[in-house]
């Protein structure tokens, strides 16, 4: 579903990520680990389009992300770290400009909506509030609904559990279980090790931009457990 | 305590001279001079203004009714030191950003409200610095000073700001209740403001009149005497007069006094409060549109939430339609100017004139100079989406277009009408007039992917310090300026229908050279954006 092939993205003189080799297929649940600043949000910016890259090449169901952009991105949600969206729309019309967007129709929007908003306990009400009254957690919510509105193929995460209260982040998990069940793949960054090693099948360890490991869980972890692996790695 | 909470509010107070607000980097040591300097400058520019008025004053009333001096003088600070801190006292008293953290911390909310005040009486001192210290200069220099006078005018710099910080401190109360309540901030925060600028150049329009009036009286009716007794008591302080002194020192210290105990009182209710007005749509509100119509909702939407957005770079859709009205009302009157015209050059009909007045209001909206830095944090979404940067651009041209076509059309209409124009000049003027407009929106914009500033923390900064507004404004204006002239001399040889004609091609060529632009290096500026 995603190939990235030899990425390398630089800011001026630093390099952000550095020659990097991975792949995401159907069906897998892929998260995405590293230091601070170790160049996970690049990776995910560069493979959603918001971000141009310098070398390499990023391919969306073989289709290559700097080629057809508008193309891949049809196939991509991307849901950033901070949920910064449009704080003069209310809820539903952040939903309906995203459904607009993707030429949705009327009756999948509402289903879809109805479905993810009754999950994640956003109410009606809600919605229909201005989003500038929204808290951390609500926005986040609303992002993660827009998220599935056009049925996406691959959804890229960047910390999708934060600021989410705890039964919101327990329906997230069934959520992204079921998507990649579906045939959908998710490629996501934490910090939280545990939730990663509960709910992947793969993960790959960035390290000063560089991908240090990448296969299944079992084949990267062993017999210890992520959190030794990953402490192991940043002490090299 | 109090201590560091000074120097707190102080290191803010002086940070706007030492950083640059735009990217809260320090200035360096030659900017920080040349900044104050500016505002110095800016500040001995209007004092000298204030001078003029005070001299203008003195002089006839010093043999009649020296009162009259401070008593109008007296007025105007308070007007000025009103105008210049209400809304200083409403950011920084109700709407800190820091009030939520003070409070947490174990301070009393007194101390709080005392360090802010201070510094709201230092900030309005400095306000009623540009009227009050050229009162004094042209009492000083105009009649005879005696050491009561001087210090009766020492007295009343201090009593005045008390008075306007009394006042300031009320309104800006019944300006955070009002918040509280009010669900359409925005449109609330723009008729307010247009009432205010309506209001404010019909004083300034009336106030020569009203003061030559006032100084020409030999006996000030004894009603505003009554109706405005503290401005009367100033008048007879700053003429030595003990009592007078007394009287307003009085009256300002109470009048003081009983807006801190307000505010003390209050403060925690209001610092901490949330707006119990939150706005709401319809519940289940979802419907269909084309991705270009919803582009083209959330530029609008953007715009009419931001209060700042509509007065900044919109006020030219009203000044064309209140402009068209005038010119329609008293055609007649305005047609006189093509006797002015005529005498320049027999050629003359107006056509070009009326271009240049429309295009002059025209250039007043500077839509899609912001837009760009407007997407903020948000840029990400839009990136993400299959959306292209044309039809992005697109959305932000058609708000442009939207808010200017047919106002402007209206008032080039209203001068046709005045000018009674022949059938080519008005055709062409109603070409060149929405040639004109696609110019600014497209030329708007491609100043901003050239100069876009994406890190903002509050919506002023992109409009107000942005050198894509800048140059967008001032350079509309001076091209209009510009062709203007040039059709001066041109006009002993070609009428107004011809320029009109070259300027439909100029702007023509210029519209199709900033189309190319925006859908190649535009496109790639767009897709670097993050």
């Amino acid at each position: 579903m995603l190939w990235i092939r030899n990425l390398t993205k630089r800011y001026g003189d630093k390099t952000a990520v550095d020659d990097l080799t991975m792949e995401v297929n159907r069906g897998e649940l892929c998260a995405f680990i590293g230091h601070n600043g170790a160049g996970k949000t690049t990776t995910l910016k560069c493979v959603a389009g918001i971000l141009g890259f310098d070398e390499g090449g990023i391919y969306v169901d073989g289709v290559s992300v700097a080629e057809q952009p508008l193309s891949t991105k049809k196939k991509i949600a991307y849901i950033p770290d901070n949920p910064d969206v449009y704080e003069f729309m209310t809820g539903n019309q952040y939903l309906n400009f995203i459904a607009d967007i993707f030429g949705i129709s009327l009756e999948e929007r509402k289903e879809k909506v109805s479905k993810f908003a009754k999950a994640l306990a956003l109410t009606e009400e809600e919605l229909a509030t201005q989003i500038s009254a929204y808290s951390h957690g609500m926005k986040q919510k609303l992002v993660l609904i827009s998220a599935f509105l056009h049925s996406p193929e691959l959804i890229l995460m960047d910390e999708p559990f934060v600021g989410l209260d705890p039964k919101a982040s327990h329906v997230l998990k069934d959520i992204m279980k079921d998507f990649c069940s579906a045939g959908g793949a998710i490629l996501f960054s934490t910090h939280i090790l545990e939730v990663a090693e509960r709910l992947c099948d793969k993960v790959a360890i960035i390290k000063n931009g560089r991908l240090m490991k990448c296969g299944s869980m079992e084949e990267v972890k062993g017999d210890a457990s992520l959190e030794d692996i990953f402490l192991e790695m940043e002490a090299q | 305590m109090l201590k560091a909470l000074f120097r707190k509010q102080f290191s803010e107070f002086f940070s706007m001279f030492l950083k640059d607000r735009r990217t809260g980097k320090a200035r360096s040591k030659g900017g920080a001079i040349l900044f104050i300097a500016i505002i110095v400058a800016s500040a001995a520019g209007i004092g000298a203004t204030f001078y003029s008025v005070a001299k203008s004053i003195i002089e006839p009333t010093s043999n009649t009714m020296p009162f009259l001096y401070y008593f109008v003088m007296g007025l105007i600070a308070v007007a000025i030191g009103l105008l210049g801190s209400i809304f200083n006292a409403y950011s920084t008293i109700y709407n800190a950003k820091d009030n939520e953290l003070l409070l947490s911390m174990p301070i009393p909310p007194r101390h709080i409200v005392f360090v802010r005040v201070a510094t709201l009486v230092a900030l309005t001192m400095l306000y009623e610095s540009v009227v009050l210290i050229p009162t004094f200069i042209a009492r000083v220099v105009n009649r005879q000073v005696t050491l009561f006078v001087v210090i009766n005018h020492l007295l009343l710099y201090f009593f005045v700001t008390l008075f306007v910080v009394a006042l300031t401190l009320l309104l800006a109360f019944v300006v955070a209740a009002v918040a509280r309540k009010v669900k359409r901030k925005s449109l609330v925060t723009v008729v307010i403001s247009l009432i205010f600028v309506v209001v404010y150049y019909y004083l300034y329009f009336k106030a020569q009149n009203v003061l030559t009036e006032l100084v020409k009286m030999t006996e000030v009716p004894s009603a505003i005497k009554k109706g405005l007794f503290l401005f009367y008591y100033m008048g007879l302080a700053a003429e030595g007069d003990a009592v007078g002194m007394l009287i307003v020192a009085s009256i300002s210290v109470a009048a003081f006094a009983l807006s801190y105990a307000v505010i003390t009182l209050l403060f925690r209710r209001f610092a901490v409060a949330r707006s119990s007005a939150t706005v709401r749509g319809k519940v289940g509100d979802l419907r269909r549109a084309k991705p270009s119509v919803a582009l083209f909702k959330r530029e609008w939407k953007r715009f009419i939430s931001l209060p700042i957005y509509i007065l900044n770079c919109s006020l030219g859709t009203l000044i064309m339609l209140g402009v068209g009205l005038v010119v329609y009302i008293k055609a007649n009157a305005i047609s006189q100017a093509l006797v002015v015209l005529s005498e320049m050059s027999p050629k003359m009909n107006g056509g070009v004139f009326a271009l240049s007045a429309v295009a002059m209001v025209v250039a007043m909206n500077d839509i899609t100079a912001p837009s760009i830095s407007l997407e903020g944090r948000t840029v990400w979404l839009i990136r993400s989406l299959p959306v292209s940067p044309v039809s992005v651009f697109k959305a932000k041209i058609e708000l442009h277009l939207t808010l200017t076509l047919l106002p402007a059309m209206f008032m080039a209409s209203s001068f046709v009408y005045a000018f009674r124009l022949d059938v080519l000049s008005s055709l062409l003027l109603f070409l060149t007039v929405p040639a004109f407009i696609l110019l600014t929106g497209c030329f708007g914009l491609m100043m901003n992917l050239v100069k876009p500033f994406m890190t903002w923390k509050n919506e002023t900064v992109p409009m107000k310090s942005s050198l894509s507004v800048f140059v967008t404004l001032f350079g509309a204006f001076a091209l209009v300026l510009v062709l203007t002239v040039l059709f001066l001399p041109l006009s002993q040889w070609i009428t107004d229908a011809y320029y009109l004609m070259i300027l439909f091609v100029i702007f023509g060529v210029g519209d199709l050279l900033l189309v190319k632009w925006l859908t190649t290096r535009g496109v790639k500026r767009f897709e670097n954006l993050t």
